[in-house]
């Protein structure tokens, strides 16, 4: 069941298109990734799907109402955590996570408290004087705290230590377990692979490649570094082989996935010592992607 | 389909006023305070009705009408009369210039500073904030206009009577409207 669904979203400010075409789909208790370069339109989209943008063309729902018409309605069941949260200086934390449970109308004390401990924050200090973490961590208390059907979080995890993105990863994987939905915007791709089920990239407005980690990886290459007892012969001519470095009898290259059984027959001929293959991960998809495309263009 | 827009209002208007117990305070104290200091010392300053009526031919001057406006009451130049040509000005000035910045605050600013997005993700009308604002600034004009009015009265300075003074504060208040008309088309 889709909870959330944009269909061949465009959004032009002026001249300039910012997201051509979009359309991804959420289904009930899964946490989707949605990764890009910075200015891809990441935010764009987000900000449409709360409502404070209206698409140029296209339409977006979450839970079959239109993002535009019933934000409000929708609202009472999403949390958001923007990636750069500003607070209102003269007010502590304590204060702003107060507000912000208020006009969601919930009242889950003992929630909060739990996560203001575990994520270790001193919520009677004023805003002015929090980090860029400990404001980050607030948006964070007030969302997680939230009994919320779909989680939207653009990069929650900037300006957070690794300790805190520890906690920040279980508190995740807890919702999941509770069958909530999540839109996972984020930069750091290990926590995008470690968490996510399905995956988007974004780049220049367009989607350019969505399905599970494990579909994408079939795209690109495996990385194999090799030991074998004779000189491997032209290596260089096989299809599909690329980055060969060489170090005595050790081999390090690439090989595209649809080669890899080609490839492995091939040394086996040169009586392997040792074999080892590494399937990518996202950050070299990314990159991968990230050429390629731009290259073309 | 309207309350859509506005729900939540209450809740955002109450941090507001939360927000602004110490600037909007410290904005109705100074205003209060200067015209409630001037008013107390134009008597002292013009003692006889002579010297007002001098100064009252100084404000028919081209340079002082081009400043202060045309003059009023010169005929009876009082020490009300005296306040309100004088001072009505420059006090409203002080006025537009808070309301401004209590607008600005609360609006253009939040919304530049990425805080108004984290509290439109909640359920919360695409006019709250806005009309929170609204009603907070007419509550702190409000204040400020009874508090000036009530307070010229309280000096008895024989020729501010009680009508005079809470005209001078409603005066005051108005150039709310000003700068509401003035944000309504922006």
């Amino acid at each position: 069941m889709s909870i959330l669904e944009i269909n061949n979203v465009t959004k032009k400010f002026g001249k300039f298109t910012a997201l051509d075409g979009i359309n991804l789909e959420i289904n009930k208790g899964e946490i989707y990734g949605f990764i890009g370069p910075n200015g891809a339109g990441k935010t764009t989209t987000i900000r449409i799907l709360l409502g404070i943008l209206q698409a140029t063309k296209g339409n977006a729902t979450i839970f079959n109402k239109d993002v535009w018409e019933d934000s409000v309605e929708i609202h009472k069941d999403i949390a958001y955590v923007p990636g750069d949260v500003n607070l209102w200086d003269n007010l502590t934390g304590g204060e702003v996570i107060d507000l912000l449970v208020k006009l969601r109308g919930g009242n889950n004390k003992n929630t909060q408290e739990e996560l203001i401990k575990k994520f270790d924050l001193d919520p009677s200090k004023k805003c002015r004087t929090y980090s860029k973490g400990n404001r980050q961590k607030i948006a964070l208390i007030a969302a997680l705290s939230s009994d919320a059907e779909l989680y939207i979080l653009d990069e929650p995890t900037s300006g957070l230590d690794p300790l805190m993105e520890n906690v920040f990863q279980e508190c995740i994987l807890d919702l999941k377990k509770q069958g909530k939905s999540i839109l996972l915007s984020s930069h750091i791709l290990s926590e995008v692979e470690k968490l996510c089920d399905r995956v988007s990239i974004i780049r220049q407005g367009k989607i350019i490649e969505t399905g599970t980690l494990r579909d994408l990886r079939h795209l690109t290459r495996t990385t194999v570094e090799v030991e074998t007892r004779k000189k491997i012969e032209s290596l260089r001519s096989m299809k599909g082989v690329h980055n060969i470095k060489e170090n005595g009898e050790n081999y390090s290259f690439q090989v595209d996935n649809d080669n890899l059984g080609d490839v492995i027959s091939y040394l086996s001929k040169f009586e392997i010592l040792t074999l080892r293959s590494t399937p990518p991960s996202l950050e070299e998809l990314f990159m991968t992607h990230y050429e390629n495309k731009g290259g073309a263009q | 389909m309207l309350s859509k827009l506005f729900s939540n209002t209450g809740t955002l208007t109450r941090f507001i006023l939360k927000r602004e117990r110490i600037s909007s305070t410290l904005w109705i104290i100074g205003i209060l305070a200067i015209s409630l200091a001037v008013a107390m010392t134009l008597p002292n300053i013009f003692e006889s009705d002579i010297e007002r009526q001098m100064m009252a031919e100084t404000m028919k001057s081209p340079a002082m009408v081009a400043m202060l406006g045309p003059s009023y009451g010169a005929d009876d130049y009082t020490n009300g009369a005296m306040m309100s040509n004088m001072m009505l000005l420059f006090t409203a000035i002080a006025v537009i210039i808070m309301n401004i910045f209590l607008v600005v605050r609360h609006t253009r600013r939040d919304e530049e500073e990425g805080r108004l997005e984290l509290a439109r993700s909640l359920p919360v009308g695409k006019l709250s904030n806005l009309s929170a604002t609204m009603i907070v600034a007419v509550i702190v004009n409000m204040v400020l206009a009874l508090l000036v009015g009530f307070g010229l009265y309280s000096l008895n300075i024989e020729s501010m009577d009680l009508q005079g003074s809470l005209l001078y504060g409603i005066a005051l208040r108005n150039m709310w409207n000003f700068i509401c008309c003035h944000y309504s088309f922006i």
